[in-house]
């Protein structure tokens, strides 16, 4: 177990590294420069060819590669051409807002998706069921970015019910150490800015929940299907065993290994829909964030958002591996 | 933009401007019973967090505007007009020579850490500017200095500036190399206002690194979380992505007109999340509206619209580098051929007039007088037929995606209607093309990659020079001619010293583009503003410079 | 992006069912997948007559110029948009570029896919680990972010955006061969094949290949969704297809996505398009994994 283990990261290594290249010349050979964003609407020639000069983007592509990498390693991504700040400075500020959306979204489809999908398989072919499967397949059908818009304008504008922008109310001053804001709420003790930063919540974590929300329904529906045919449960039931107990203990415990893992892998899925939600909701994370440094032609962000991503990806991708090989130890023959 | 602005000779002229540009509500500030007093808080949506909050180092709006709240100069503008009026200093003399100013500073002026603000301060400042190295040079940082004085003191440039005097306490003099009428007006740029001398030191304004890339990026944390200077609103803090906080000076030595004591910049990229959030009582006010919720914002009781005095063009260049283009007959064709009429009623909401020329009629040197091109198609026809040109002539127009301008709200719907007018005309055939504004669409039209495309100019200084001098006193590739008459014109005009004189040039020159036709103006417009309906006291004003602190929020 | 890629890995667990005739007497049996059957049908008959139903063509400007468009009405079923163009008209042809959208980059994403999925299948060893290793960097990309570079990088063109979005689906067709065959050269009928002298290239061909394509059909109907809404999604954040009259249904939610309060037409029509095409495609693929995958029947 622990050889796979280590064998997995070993191949994480160079899966990260070629992406790093890949990255490094897609960005390279995107049309315009740096210098231009820079520089902007009065880019001059000898401007342009003052910066190039100052970037050392007339240097060989394997220096510049070398340079970015040793700087990369030693925990440097750049600077952002638009702010001048440090990629890295706001990459801490950042990725906690997408964090924080994301686990809120999958909580959401966790919570309200395993026990549908439950009661789903228990009521197999009911209407109950055939309702779950086809809201799920609604929901999977609905972009991200449509849903978000008309959440938004639907529970915000038109009701009121909830805020339209943001992670919080800005004139509420919160001290954010760690800029997971329910955290930062929880340990401020102010328990107004909780409630506020779990109102500004809402709107965006249902909106990128809901396709996990479809997905996790229609796997736990499925994984409880073939559990509740096991032999154990009938033998568990011919026992006599109190019905909420035989749920509990051996059809949702069984049922829940496909589930997780699963849940796992939504990752990819949720920082894609990241980048449409932040988008619609102003949140200020790290998928808005790569989004408008495309436009902008900001490379460090660029690089420096997506290689965080692919990273994120990997790491998730990692552990699913992990928790299949131990689940399903035929895998690991492969 | 596309060539340095010549401040100097712009700014001469400014003073002359004033009542054209002026707002109604820009009579002279008096104090009011209540001023300095409440506690209100208003959160303003941005289009984007500033970059650096040192007035030395930038020059976008959302800095610039930020800056403006916090900082002032030794002049600043009347509210809602481009007249220069004292700030921190209260009067001023200038040498028979004109290159020395004498400037008395106003007593008992603080920085927000409490240092004086006094004449050695203001020197520090100005031998900061001028001594910038390195990095700072770059026009991506220290662009005004560069465009009103020059240059440095390593001497690589003439530099406009001479010396600074701290002769007393209280008294400044500014030395220049040359004679210059207009220094004045452009100290009243927030990119020259007063930063505290003790705080630029102790929070290492300087200092800062160049990474990998070659970025610099400061390092010091004065201009990301110590700017100091000595305006009526002083930093609290700045979270990017999210709040620029600000909060009332209480040591403000002038009237705070307004109650406004906790002022937040929040920046909204979208200007429809940014009307949604003012609907939603989340801000109450935001900037660069979208012409097409002018009526949902006039239409809702709790909302108002406010309109800065429109000093913009758009318009349709032309690049004569390339066939079919340099042939006038082409030119005059499409100009008849474009129902300029409609797009400016279909969306501009009422906010926008139709141009005939590169510059908007509240400028002296418009003329009344230059060929218009009006919407008739037969005529296009009957252009090209007597100028022997085949049907359907082919041309390529191009657009830009992801901005909104001032002059081009909407920039694909004005495209999309030019496109099908031009089409249905059935005198020519259009190869579409976009790009994303910054940085690639701004390239290729700077580099002359497009035949047709969308643009617009909003002014910053009140002068002819700032709209058709930009344009067209020297060659440039996004036009892609060389005219040597209005080059010449344009020269003319912008040396001239008479004002009649120059306002007859100015006309002159307007009527000679507009028979050459390098492009076609096809918009002015107001740009607008929303507040909910409990704010008042907000002076658009034509330079987008709009203090808060005049601004009163009712409960 | 859609249930396509997030199920992908649990199908090449699954074995795949060799009786189509049977598959398709439970697909009729299936409500769901009837539904989406006529959701699709709807969908190709709109695409492929869209001349004939649409009263306008699709740059055609029938009306003025405004704003916000005009609502539905006065003869115009979907109302009008901003350039004065009949609104219905647009969504009926903008049925034919989602549909061709949609089949191009699943046709792109599906062939390369699968050559590079059989290769690593059939051959293994260096070249499996070669092959898997190199879609593993691709699928460390979120797809739209990768969508969005491709774009960004080729252009702003109908095609480079189909190659774009199929590309991005190219991993999730390798894994899925891939895998099947794996388990299907492990499978009793391969061995039976292998030990009377069947050759390689043939058992491959002839028996492996086909006997692991369902799972790539049912896939490949699920990635047709996942095109859909993918280039939709470009298009909201400005990368979708740069000729502006485009009726992409994506970009014409995009282009007034601001406008839910003063021309809610122009937002809800493309937008509920996009929602019964990809449902469509979703509940027949839906459907067809149900009546192919043994472990979801009862």
């Amino acid at each position: 177990m622990l050889k796979f283990v280590v064998r997995r990261l070993l191949q994480m290594i160079p899966i990260l590294a070629i992406l790093s290249v890949l990255l490094f010349l897609f960005i390279h050979s995107l049309p315009g420069g740096p210098a231009i964003a820079l520089l902007g609407e009065r880019a001059t020639e000898e401007g342009i060819e003052q910066i190039e000069e100052d970037l050392g983007l007339n240097d060989p592509l394997p220096v510049q590669y070398t340079r970015y990498m040793k700087n990369v390693l030693q925990g440097d991504l750049g600077s952002s051409t638009r702010t001048r700040q440090p990629v890295v400075e706001e990459l801490k500020q950042r990725f906690p807002a997408t964090v924080e959306l994301g686990l809120a979204a999958m909580l959401f489809a966790v919570v309200v998706g395993i026990p549908l999908g439950f009661i789903a398989a228990k009521r197999y072919l009911g209407v109950l069921d055939n309702t779950s499967l086809f809201l799920s397949l609604i929901g999977i059908s609905f972009p991200v970015f449509f849903l978000a818009l008309l959440l938004k304008y639907l529970f915000a504008i038109k009701l009121g019910w909830l805020p339209t922008i943001g992670r919080i109310d800005v004139t509420r001053g919160l001290d954010t150490p760690t800029n997971f804001y329910l955290l930062d709420a929880a340990m401020a003790r102010d328990w107004e800015a909780f409630k506020d930063v779990l109102r500004h919540l809402v709107l965006p974590a249902i909106a990128l929940g809901t396709i996990p929300l479809a997905i996790v329904t229609r796997i736990t529906r499925a994984a409880t299907l073939d559990v509740l045919n096991e032999d154990y449960v009938r033998t568990a039931r011919a026992k006599g065993l109190d019905p909420s107990v035989v749920d509990r203990r051996h059809i949702m415990k069984n049922a829940m290994l496909p589930v997780v893992t699963i849940i796992g892998l939504q990752t990819g899925l949720l920082l894609t829909g990241a980048v449409l939600t932040e988008t619609v909701f102003a949140w200020p994370g790290v998928g808005s964030w790569i989004l408008d440094a495309i436009r902008n032609r900001d490379y460090a962000v660029l690089q420096g958002g997506i290689l965080f991503f692919a990273v994120m990806v990997a790491v998730v991708n990692l552990l699913v591996d992990v928790s299949y090989a131990f689940l399903n130890p035929r895998i690991r023959l492969r | 933009m596309r060539k340095r602005l010549r401040l100097i000779t712009v700014l001469t002229i400014l003073a002359l401007l004033t009542a054209a540009c002026a707002d109604e509500g820009a009579d002279e500030p008096t104090t009011t019973e209540e001023g300095g007093g409440g506690d209100a808080t208003l959160t303003f949506g941005t289009s984007a967090d500033p970059v650096v909050l040192d007035g030395a180092l930038v020059s976008d709006g959302e800095s610039l505007r930020a800056i403006d709240q916090m900082f002032e100069g030794l002049v600043t503008l009347t509210p809602g007009t481009t007249e220069v009026e004292p700030g921190l200093a209260e009067s001023w003399e200038v040498s028979d020579d004109g290159r020395s100013y004498t400037f008395q500073l106003r007593e008992g002026v603080t920085f927000h850490d409490g240092t004086d603000f006094n004449a050695e301060a203001v020197c520090f400042n100005f031998d900061r500017w001028y001594n910038f190295k390195g990095s700072f040079q770059n026009p991506a940082a220290s662009y005004y200095w560069q465009t009103v004085f020059g240059g440095f003191s390593d001497g690589k440039t003439d530099s406009l500036y001479e010396s600074c005097e701290a002769t007393s306490d209280t008294e400044v003099v500014l030395n220049l190399t040359k004679n210059s009428a207009s220094i004045l007006a452009a100290l009243a740029l927030t990119n020259f206002t007063f930063a505290s001398p003790e705080a630029l030191q102790q929070y290492d304004a300087d200092k800062g690194k160049v990474d990998a890339e070659g970025i610099f990026s400061p390092t010091g944390t004065y201009a990301t979380e110590h700017p100091t200077g000595t305006g009526p609103f002083k930093f609290e803090s700045w979270e990017r992505g999210q709040a620029l906080t600000m909060v009332r000076n209480d040591d403000y030595w002038g009237d705070f007109e307004g109650n406004i004591q906790t002022l937040i910049f929040q920046p909204l990229a979208d200007p429809a999340a940014r009307l949604q959030a003012l609907q939603n009582g989340e801000i109450q006010g935001y900037d660069l509206v979208d012409p097409q919720d002018y009526e949902t914002i006039q239409g809702d009781e709790n909302l108002q619209l406010l309109n800065r005095p429109a000093f913009n063009v758009g318009y349709v260049g032309f690049n004569q580098a390339a066939a079919p283009l340099d042939q006038l007959p082409v030119r005059q064709a499409i100009a008849h051929s474009i129902n300029r009429q409609e797009v400016v009623d279909a969306f501009y909401a009422g906010q926008g007039e139709v141009a005939t020329q590169f510059m908007p009629p509240e400028l002296f040197g418009y003329a009344d007088d230059v060929t218009e091109y009006e919407y008739d198609p037969d005529k296009a026809a009957q252009i090209l037929e007597d100028a022997g040109i085949e049907t359907p002539v082919e041309i390529d127009f191009a657009y830009p995606t992801d901005v909104e301008r001032p002059y081009m709200p909407d920039p694909q719907a004005n495209y999309e209607a030019m496109v099908a007018d031009l089409e249905d005309s059935g005198l020519f055939t259009v190869e579409k093309k976009s790009a994303t504004w910054s940085p690639d669409y701004l390239d290729n039209v700077d580099n002359g990659r497009y035949g047709l495309y969308l643009l617009g100019w909003t002014g910053d200084f009140g002068d002819p020079d700032n709209f058709v001098g930009t344009f067209f006193q020297t060659e440039q590739p996004a036009w892609g001619f060389n005219n040597e008459e209005i080059f010449s014109c344009l020269d003319e005009a912008e040396a001239e010293t008479d004002e009649d004189t120059r306002v007859g040039l100015y006309e002159e020159c307007n009527r000679l583009i507009m028979d050459f036709l390098p492009g076609l103006p096809y918009v002015h417009t107001q740009p607008g503003l929303a507040f909910t309906a409990n704010v008042s006291g907000y002076a658009p004003s034509p330079v987008s410079l709009e203090p808060f602190s005049i601004v009163t929020v009712e409960e | 992006m859609s249930i396509a890629q997030a199920e992908a890995r649990e199908l090449i667990l699954e074995q795949p069912a060799g009786l189509w005739s049977d598959a398709f007497d439970r697909l009729k049996r299936n409500p769901s997948a009837i539904l989406g059957g006529v959701l699709i049908l709807t969908f190709v008959l709109t695409a492929i007559f869209a001349p004939w139903i649409a009263p306008h063509g699709p740059g055609e400007q029938v009306g003025s110029l405004s704003g916000n468009g005009i609502p539905p009405g006065d003869g115009h079923l979907f109302g009008l948009d901003k350039q004065g163009r009949d609104y219905f008209s647009r969504v009926v042809y903008g049925a034919r570029l989602s549909l061709l959208v949609g089949v191009v980059s699943v046709g792109v994403g599906l062939s390369l896919g699968l050559l590079l999925g059989a290769t690593a299948g059939y051959f293994g060893r260096w070249v499996d680990n070669l092959i898997m290793r190199a879609m593993d960097v691709v699928l460390s990309v979120p797809a739209f972010l990768l969508a969005i570079g491709l774009v960004t990088l080729l252009g702003r063109g109908l095609v480079q955006i189909m190659i774009a979005v199929g590309l991005t689906t190219v991993p999730i067709f390798a894994r899925l061969l891939r895998g099947s065959i794996l388990a299907q050269r492990e499978s009793e009928y391969a061995l039976a094949a292998r030990s009377v002298g069947v050759p390689g290239r043939r058992l491959l061909l002839r028996h492996i290949l086909p006997n692991s394509i369902s799972p790539v059909i049912v896939q490949g109907t699920l990635t047709v969704a996942t095109a859909i809404i993918e280039v939709a999604a470009l298009s909201f954040v400005g990368l979708g297809p740069a000729d502006p009259g485009l009726p992409e249904w994506g970009k014409m939610l995009a282009d007034s996505a601001s406008r839910l309060e003063s021309g809610a037409h122009l937002v809800l029509f493309p937008g509920m398009a996009i929602v019964i095409s990809t449902l469509g495609f979703n509940m027949i693929g839906d459907g067809l994994r149900e009546a192919i995958d043994p472990k979801l029947r009862s």
